[in-house]
C-alpha cells in the first residue's frame, strides 16, 4: 500500500515534461493536479468516466510523444473493454498506471470490485490507500484542452 | 446534419473532407463504408470494444490534430451520450459520427423514432444518419 501522493509524484518523475498526461474522473484528476508541477502536461478528465484510457489511446495512435495515463480501479472496471484494444493497438510509448484503493472515494468510499493482479494494456497496478479530498482542479475545460493540444503538436525533439 | 440512403462512396466523401482517423463498433447498416474502413492502414483505424471507448479514442486523437470519425449502429447511441456531453462538448472537441439508422426490429423502434432528435437534443450536429436497406433486416 502507498500514499496516494507519493504514488503520483513517482509516475509524473518516472515520466517527467516529455510526456503528456491523462487524469480520471474525480480525486484522482484533482490529486494529480495537486501533485502535478508547472512542466507537466494533464488532460484532467473531468468528466466521462472509464474513458481515460482510450482517450489516452487516441493520443498516442496519433502523436509521438509519451502518453501516460493515470486511472482509478472503479473507472478501469467500467470500461475493461479497452484493456484489450490498447492490447491490440497501443504503440510502446503510451503508458497505463491504475490507482487502486478498492472503492469509489470521489463519490462517497462505496466498495467497488477488487482487481485481478494484473490485465492486459495495464502498465502497473499501484495499490494505495484512501487520501480524503484534494481541493479542486483550477483549469477550465477550454484552457485545459488548449493546452493539451498544443503539447501534442509539438515535435518531441528531446526524445 | 446529413441523412444518406446508401454508403456507397462515404468513406471516399469522409476523406475528400479531411477525415483521417476512424474507430467505432460496426453495424450491418454501415457494410458498405465498413468493408472500405477495413482497407485503410493500421494507423487510420482502431476498431473499439463500445461506442463510449470509440468517442474517447477519437477525442484523443483529436487533441492530436486529427480530425476523427466514429461509426456505430443507431443503438450505441446510448453509449456515446456520456462522453459527447461530459468530454466532447464541454472541452470542445469535434469528430463526425457515423450512424446506422436501424428502426423495424422491436429492440430496434424506440431509438430508431429518436436517433436524429436525441442528437439534436444534445447540440451534436456532426453526424451522418444512413438509411440504408441493410437497416431493415
Amino acid at each position: 500500500m502507498r500514499a496516494r501522493d507519493e504514488a503520483i509524484r513517482e509516475i509524473l518523475e518516472r515520466h517527467g515534461a516529455e510526456a503528456v498526461y491523462v487524469a480520471s474522473t474525480g480525486y484522482v484528476s484533482r490529486a494529480v493536479h495537486a501533485a502535478a508541477g508547472p512542466e507537466h502536461v494533464v488532460l484532467y478528465m473531468q468528466g466521462s468516466m472509464g474513458l481515460a484510457p482510450a482517450i489516452g489511446l487516441g493520443m498516442a495512435l496519433a502523436a509521438d510523444r509519451p502518453v501516460v495515463v493515470i486511472n482509478g480501479d472503479a473507472s478501469l472496471l467500467m470500461a475493461l473493454g479497452s484493456t484489450h484494444t490498447i492490447r491490440d493497438h497501443a504503440p510502446a510509448h503510451f503508458f497505463h498506471y491504475v490507482l487502486a484503493n478498492g472503492c469509489h472515494e470521489s463519490v462517497g468510499g462505496q466498495p467497488s470490485a477488487p482487481l485481478e493482479e494484473s490485465y492486459p494494456g495495464v502498465t502497473e497496478i499501484v495499490r494505495i490507500e484512501r487520501a480524503g479530498k484534494p481541493p479542486r482542479v483550477s483549469v477550465t475545460p477550454e484552457e485545459n484542452t488548449e493546452l493539451v493540444r498544443a503539447a501534442l503538436a509539438r515535435e518531441t525533439a528531446s526524445r | 446534419m446529413r441523412r444518406v440512403t446508401s454508403d456507397s462512396g462515404l468513406l471516399e466523401e469522409l476523406v475528400e473532407e479531411g477525415h483521417d482517423f476512424f474507430t467505432g463498433v460496426p453495424d450491418s447498416g454501415l457494410k458498405g463504408f465498413l468493408a472500405d474502413v477495413w482497407e485503410l492502414p493500421p494507423e487510420q483505424h482502431v476498431p473499439a470494444t463500445w461506442e463510449a471507448e470509440a468517442v474517447g479514442i477519437a477525442a484523443g486523437a483529436a487533441l492530436a490534430g486529427r480530425k476523427p470519425v466514429v461509426y456505430l449502429q443507431n443503438a450505441g447511441l446510448g453509449h456515446a451520450v456520456n462522453p459527447l456531453a461530459s468530454l466532447c462538448i464541454p472541452y470542445g472537441i469535434e469528430m463526425t459520427l457515423v450512424v446506422g439508422h436501424r428502426h423495424t426490429l422491436p429492440q430496434h423502434k424506440v431509438m430508431g423514432d429518436i436517433d436524429a432528435r436525441l442528437l439534436e437534443l444534445l447540440g451534436w450536429d456532426d453526424y451522418v444518419l444512413v438509411e440504408g436497406e441493410n437497416n431493415e433486416g
